[in-house]
């Protein structure tokens, strides 16, 4: 059953539509994930969640409490909706301690000492910080800040969880740890999450669901196995992990790629719209194209470069460059040799 | 509640006075506008020639200080040599010392019976109050030097790589200037000589104490002082001096507000690794402005230690007695300067930082409008303030104390505040905006107490630039002697300005006006050091300090 509901959401700044008519569910103890290229809606969606924008049209709830509505002209401000929120920057105060960062928005809410103390150091202990409490959070490393901000999230036993980028300004090696951790305090306090990233590797490890926007429209919400086998549109599937396209002429029978013809590769052929435009692309993962001797959908090897346990091959078709990885493993084409490709999971789009 | 209180303060203490002022010298007794007063203005060719040798004077300060400060601004671009971000600051001390001190510091050398002056005696007169109105133009062009110097080194050393690749592209050196330190410079330049202009225009006690009177200041203070404050032409050589003011600064907008590249700390620090000839031309440069400077106040530092001198190069005997002296028989002015200075910093920080939120929150036409208006405020001259509180407050009674507002000390520190506006909303400014917005909404999400919010993070996070706000308004105060010349009620409410130009203005009173003066000199370069050691710490880059004078885009 869905706790979060978004219905119809939109959010425009003067003449720009950054959100257009969003329409989500997330359901209690869910984690999705917002993903899309930079201005494409997501933060501000996440900050109307969070009540630090109005809504222009549509409303948001929390279960049968009415967060936000246009039609309504209903407003809760943020500090009533009982959501924890992590920012990219940290936001963790300087001039305060760990624990008193972490004990703020509870003595702000005026709850017995006792309280505070205890569930200041539950908050503490569960993201590792409890030797820290009284040391400054300008001693600590970003990953360290960054878990000072999540316990002061925590702290107030938040339904929701709303992380805004939480982990682009830390190390590589403190993002992935993070990632495991910020999963594991899930599952132990039992909050939906809804996640802004724009890093997909993120968003695949994290999210039950991940919905993908640009321009403020929402293209796909799927599971992130749906999203990167099954992307609704190009932009999708070219946002979502590495792609290649090739223009293809169609025909009822085949395609026709730089001059030649070929039969519908694997024997999987595009809709019949497409086909009834007679021009299409085909897409496919670099990981999933596969070298053949004879036949295929013929090039040239140009290029070739070891990535460590992949090669990336660079094959020339026609006046199209395609990328193609095989594991080191087995022996693959030399520089300059003609060669097929076959496309096993092909995936057809209308060319634009 | 805050902006009802931001806009009594701006109603009662700026636009109804200086409205009143400017109605009072274009409107006769009945209220009607009439041209009388600008035809008896123009009729008196003592008013017309003071006009005409303020603006001379202005000018000319302004042009002279940047003739000298742009050879040497570009000797020091071209060599990459980059002064500290202390020197830079000590390039901003003319703003916290007043010109008079300077000018009494070369009367006492080149003066006649000064140590140079009787020297060269028998050659020619250099005595400064001699020369008249050439003097006072050199001495404010030496006095804003620095100051322009420095806007200039600013912003074009935050360019000194791409001049570097410019230049190794085989540019002359004609055409380097021409194209490329001309154009980087003139954010720098347009605000160094535009503060010269405002100030000299704005400056009494120089003149006065060279005995120069044909200028638009000292006219003004004079008609004050024989018709009193509601005399209609004083009104209008104010408003003159407003409507020149406002035209220069806003004239030199469109260039200040060119876009400066700043680096930040760590960019600057890596490419500070000079080599022996730029070290060398750094030190000598830098180096003989800094003893140009020592040699000039030297005049004022001697006689402040000095027994007896007089017609002799050094004084011939030393004693410390005129410190002690000082401290001892200016107690009374400390203890006014702190405490008028004190409250007009407050008050500024307090209304600069309602102002920067507003202008903050406002929508992008109406920020550029209300940030054109606040930094307008530096058009307003001291003199012209004073005269419009004078003709505004007259006769108001303050009711506990059954004393006329104009009779007690309370204008010199409101007049103090509104003339450190423009800093003070710059300060509160910078401020603000190094709060991130996500600081204050993690506060905001946690509960709904906003005094709490902004007891507890907000404040504290904004407690060094607000004391930065603080030690420049108090700083500019200080040194306002425009304005304190006309809004003291007696000498016993002088700040310490007022009585360093009074004790100088006597020969008995010269060793401890001087002390006084160094005592006050050496006060600021402390606080200019405290705010440096501030800025660094709290500010983290010091581009921070750089883009206060410097908005950008």
């Amino acid at each position: 059953m869905a706790y979060i509901e978004l219905n119809q959401v939109t959010k425009r700044f003067g003449s720009v539509t950054a959100v257009d008519r969003l329409d989500l569910q997330i359901a209690k103890g869910e984690c999705v994930a917002m993903l899309g290229p930079s201005g494409c809606g997501k933060t501000t969606t996440l900050r109307m969640v969070a009540g630090f924008e109005d809504l222009d049209d549509g409303e948001i709830r929390a279960g049968e409490t009415l967060l936000s509505s246009k039609r309504e002209k209903y407003y809760l401000p943020p500090e009533q909706r009982n959501f924890g929120m992590v920012f990219q920057a940290f936001a963790v105060w300087p001039h305060l301690s760990v624990f008193e960062n972490v004990a703020f928005p509870l003595r702000i809410r005026k709850l017995p000492k006792a309280e505070i103390i205890a569930r200041t150091e539950e908050a503490l202990k569960h993201t590792n910080l409890l030797q820290f409490a009284a040391g400054s959070p300008d001693d600590l490393s970003g990953g360290g800040k960054q878990r000072v901000a999540l316990a002061r999230a925590l702290a107030i036993r938040p339904d929701v969880m709303l992380l805004d980028e939480p982990l682009s300004s830390l190390d590589p090696h403190f993002r992935e740890e993070m990632r495991f951790e910020i999963k594991d305090l899930q599952r132990r306090f039992g909050f939906s999450i809804l996640y802004v990233t724009h890093d997909q590797s993120e968003a695949m490890a994290l999210s039950d669901r991940i919905l993908v926007m640009r321009a403020g429209v929402v293209q796909q919400v799927g599971t992130p196995l749906e999203v990167y086998g099954s992307p609704a549109n190009r932009f999708v599937f070219e946002f979502i992990g590495l792609s290649c396209f090739l223009k293809a002429g169609l025909t009822p029978s085949g395609m026709q790629i730089a001059g030649n013809d070929y039969a519908w590769p694997n024997g999987i052929a595009p809709s019949t719209e497409i086909i009834a435009s007679g021009r299409g692309l085909l897409a496919a993962r670099p990981t999933e194209i596969d070298f053949v001797g004879e036949g295929g959908v013929r090039g040239h090897v140009i290029s070739k470069a070891y990535l460590g346990e992949t090669i990336d091959y660079r094959v020339m078709v026609g006046e199209t460059e395609v990328r193609v990885q095989k594991t080191r493993r087995v022996p693959g084409p030399a520089v300059g040799q003609s060669i097929g490709l076959n496309f096993p999971h092909p995936h057809w789009y209308p060319v634009d | 509640m805050l902006f009802a209180f931001l806009a009594i303060y701006l109603l009662t203490f700026l636009v109804l006075p200086v409205g009143t002022m400017i109605l009072q010298g274009l409107t006769n007794n009945e209220g009607k506008f009439v041209a009388d007063h600008i035809k008896l203005l123009l009729a008196n060719p003592v008013y017309v020639e003071s006009l005409l040798n303020s603006l001379g004077v202005a000018a000319g300060a302004a042009v002279l200080s940047a003739v000298a400060a742009l050879p040497i601004a570009m000797v020091l671009w071209r060599y990459h040599v980059r002064p500290s971000v202390f020197i830079e600051l000590c390039g901003f001390l003319p703003l916290f010392v007043p010109p008079f001190v300077l000018a009494l510091s070369l009367q006492i050398f080149f003066g006649r019976g000064g140590a140079l002056g009787m020297l060269f005696q028998s050659y020619c007169d250099l005595d400064p109050a001699i020369l008249g109105l050439p003097s006072v133009m050199l001495i404010e062009a030496m006095h804003y030097f620095p100051l322009v110097l420095m806007t200039l080194t600013m912003t074009t050393s935050a360019y000194n790589q791409q001049a570097k690749e410019a230049a190794s592209l085989g540019s002359g050196w004609f055409r380097l200037m021409t194209r490329v330190f001309l154009p980087l410079g003139m954010p720098g330049l347009a605000f160094g000589m535009s503060i010269t202009f405002l100030k000299t225009l704005d400056d009494l006690a120089t003149p006065l104490s060279l005995g120069v009177t044909n200028l638009l200041a000292p006219q003004a203070f004079l008609r004050v002082s024989a018709y009193g404050s509601q005399d209609p032409l004083s009104s209008l050589i104010a408003t003159l001096m407003v409507v020149i003011s406002g035209l220069a600064w806003f004239a030199s907008i469109r260039f200040v507000r060119q876009h400066v590249a700043f680096r930040n700390a760590s960019s600057v620090s890596a490419s500070v690794l000079l080599s022996k000839q730029q070290m060398i031309v750094g030190i000598t440069f830098l180096g003989g402005i800094l003893m140009l400077y020592a040699t000039a106040y030297a005049g004022v530092a001697l006689t402040s230690i000095a027994r007896i001198w007089s017609y002799t190069l050094l004084p011939e005997s030393y004693v410390l007695s005129h410190y002690l002296t000082a401290i001892h028989s200016e107690r009374g002015s400390f203890i006014n300067t702190l405490a008028y200075c004190g409250f007009a910093a407050v008050l500024d920080v307090v209304v600069g930082l309602v102002m920067a939120y507003a202008i903050d929150c406002a929508p992008p036409v109406w920020k550029r409008w209300l940030t054109w208006g606040a930094t307008g405020l530096l058009s307003v001259p001291g003199v012209a303030l004073a005269i419009a509180y004078l003709q505004f407050f007259r006769g108001i009674e303050v009711p506990l104390i059954n004393q006329a507002i104009d009779a007690s000390w309370f204008l010199l520190p409101m007049a103090f505040s509104v003339r450190g506006l423009p800093f003070a909303i710059r300060a509160c400014s910078i401020t603000l905006q190094g709060i991130p917005a996500s600081y204050v909404e993690a506060a905001n999400i946690s509960g709904r107490n906003r005094f709490r919010i902004f007891i507890k993070i907000v404040l504290p996070m904004m407690t060094v630039g607000l004391f930065v706000a603080f030690l420049l308004c108090f700083g500019l105060a200080a040194v306002d002697l425009s304005s304190a010349m006309l809004l003291i009620p007696s000498e016993t409410n002088a700040p310490v300005s007022y009585s360093i130009y009074l004790n100088m203005q006597s020969t008995t009173g010269r060793g401890a006006g001087s002390a006084l003066a160094i005592l006050s000199i050496a006060l600021v370069t402390l606080s200019l050091f405290t705010l440096l050691v501030l800025i660094r710490r709290d500010w983290k880059t010091v581009s921070s300090f750089r883009k206060f004078v410097f908005t950008g885009s």
